[in-house]
C-alpha cells in the first residue's frame, strides 16, 4: 500500500472521530499547527525519524510539544500512535488529507481564483458568492494574480476549471481561425 | 545393300590346268611330227599319226568338256545373272525406298514448314497480345501515378493552406493580444468579471 493511501486511512479515521466529537475543525487546526511546527524545525523532524534515539525519548519530546501546543487528548493520542508505528513522517500528508476530508464533511471548497488584473474586494466576494451558489458549498477562496491571462478570471476547484480569461478566449479564436 | 558374288578360286585352277594339258598334248603331237622327217609317205604311219591325232583331239575335247563342266560356267553365268537380277531388284527396291524416304522427308519438311508457319503466326499473335497487355499495364500504371501525383499535389495544397491559415490565425491573435494588452482598462476587467460571475451562477 502506498504512503498516501496509508495517510488517507489515518486521516479518515481521525475525521470520523472528530465528527463523532463534533470537533472536526478543531482537530484540523491542531494538525495544521503541529505540522507547521515540525515543518519549520527540520532537526525535530530528523530526530523523530532517527532510529538511534529511543522510542521513550521521542515520546517525551512529543509530549512536551503537545503540551506547549495545548493539543486535545484525541489528537495527542493520535500523534503518539503515529510515533509508535513509526508513521510520524506521514504527518504532512495526513494533515492535507484530513483537510480534504474535513472540507468534504463540513461542505467546504477551497478554490483558487486567478485573475489577469487585480480584483476589488467586492468582485472577490461576488465571485465567492456565485461559486457558493453554483456548488452549494461554503467557499474559501485563494486569490492570485497572473498577468499571462491578460484579463478575466479563472477558478480552479479540485480538478474542475471555470475559465473566463482573455487568454483562453484568444486561444479559442485562434483555434476557430485555424480550422476555418 | 547389293552384294556381288565372286567366282570360286577352284574354277580358275581347273581352267588353267586344262589349258596346260592341252598345250602339252599339242607339244607331243608336234614332236612326233618333227621326228619322222619329209622322206616318203607311209600310210600305216599316217594312220597311226591320224589315230594319235584323233586320240589327242578326243583327249583334248574330253578335257575341255571336263574342264568346262568342272568350271560350271553355266552355273556361274546363271549365278551371275541371278546376282545381277538381284542387284537390279535391290537397286529398284533401294530406289523405291529412297523415293519413299524422299516422299516421307518431303512430307515431314512440308509439315515442319507448316508447323513453323503456325508457330510463327502464334508467336506473332502472342506478341500482339503481350504488346497490348504491356500497353494496358503501362497505361494503368501511368494513370495510378497520375492519380497519386494529383493526390500528393492536393495534399500539399491543403497542407500549405492549413499552414497559411495557422500562421494567419497566429498572427491575428498575436496582434489582438498586443492590442488588448495595450488597451485593456479597469472597466473591461469589471465587465469580464461580471460576465464570468453570471456564467458561473448559471453553471449549476
Amino acid at each position: 500500500m502506498s504512503t498516501s493511501a496509508i495517510a488517507r486511512r489515518y486521516a479518515k479515521a481521525l475525521v470520523q472521530l472528530g465528527a463523532e466529537e463534533g470537533q472536526v475543525d478543531k482537530f484540523n487546526g491542531e494538525l495544521t499547527r503541529i505540522n507547521a511546527v515540525l515543518a519549520a524545525n527540520t532537526e525535530l523532524s530528523s530526530l523523530f525519524s532517527n532510529p538511534a534515539y529511543g522510542n521513550e525519548a521521542k515520546k517525551e519530546i512529543l509530549k512536551d510539544i503537545i503540551g506547549k501546543l495545548s493539543l486535545s487528548a484525541l489528537v495527542s493520542n493520535f500523534l503518539q500512535l503515529l510515533l509508535d508505528r513509526s508513521r510520524l513522517s506521514l504527518l504532512p500528508v495526513i494533515a492535507e488529507s484530513y483537510g480534504t476530508f474535513a472540507d468534504d464533511l463540513s461542505g467546504v471548497i477551497r478554490p483558487t481564483l486567478t485573475s489577469g488584473l487585480p480584483l476589488d474586494e467586492s468582485q472577490v466576494e461576488a465571485i465567492k458568492q456565485s461559486l457558493a451558489v453554483s456548488t452549494g458549498k461554503k467557499v474559501l477562496l485563494k486569490v492570485e494574480v497572473n498577468p499571462a491571462l491578460i484579463g478575466g478570471v479563472v477558478t480552479k476547484i479540485g480538478d474542475k476549471v471555470f475559465d473566463g480569461s482573455v487568454r483562453t478566449q484568444l486561444a479559442k479564436i485562434q483555434d476557430i481561425l485555424q480550422k476555418g | 545393300m547389293i552384294r556381288i558374288r565372286k567366282p570360286g578360286m577352284s574354277s580358275y585352277v581347273i581352267t588353267a590346268s586344262a589349258c596346260l594339258v592341252l598345250a602339252g598334248l599339242a607339244a607331243v603331237g608336234y614332236a612326233s611330227e618333227g621326228g619322222e622327217g619329209a622322206h616318203h609317205v607311209d600310210t600305216a604311219k599316217q594312220m597311226k599319226d591320224f589315230a594319235w591325232r584323233c586320240l589327242d583331239f578326243a583327249a583334248l575335247a574330253a578335257i575341255a568338256v571336263w574342264a568346262v563342266k568342272k568350271a560350271n560356267v553355266k552355273g556361274m553365268l546363271a549365278e551371275r545373272q541371278a546376282a545381277i537380277e538381284k542387284m537390279l531388284r535391290e537397286a529398284v527396291e533401294a530406289r523405291e525406298q529412297a523415293e519413299k524416304k524422299f516422299r516421307e522427308y518431303s512430307d515431314k519438311l512440308e509439315k515442319a514448314n507448316k508447323e513453323i508457319d503456325e508457330i510463327s503466326a502464334a508467336m506473332k499473335l502472342e506478341g500482339k497480345i503481350e504488346k497490348a497487355r504491356i500497353i494496358a499495364e503501362a497505361t494503368s500504371a501511368a494513370e495510378k501515378i497520375r492519380v497519386q501525383a494529383q493526390r500528393a499535389a492536393d495534399h500539399e495544397v491543403l497542407k500549405a493552406r492549413a499552414e497559411l491559415r495557422e500562421e494567419a490565425a497566429r498572427l491575428a491573435v498575436e496582434l489582438a493580444e498586443k492590442k488588448i494588452r495595450e488597451n485593456i482598462e479597469k472597466h473591461d476587467q469589471d465587465k469580464l468579471v461580471g460576465d464570468y460571475i453570471s456564467k458561473v451562477v448559471t453553471l449549476h
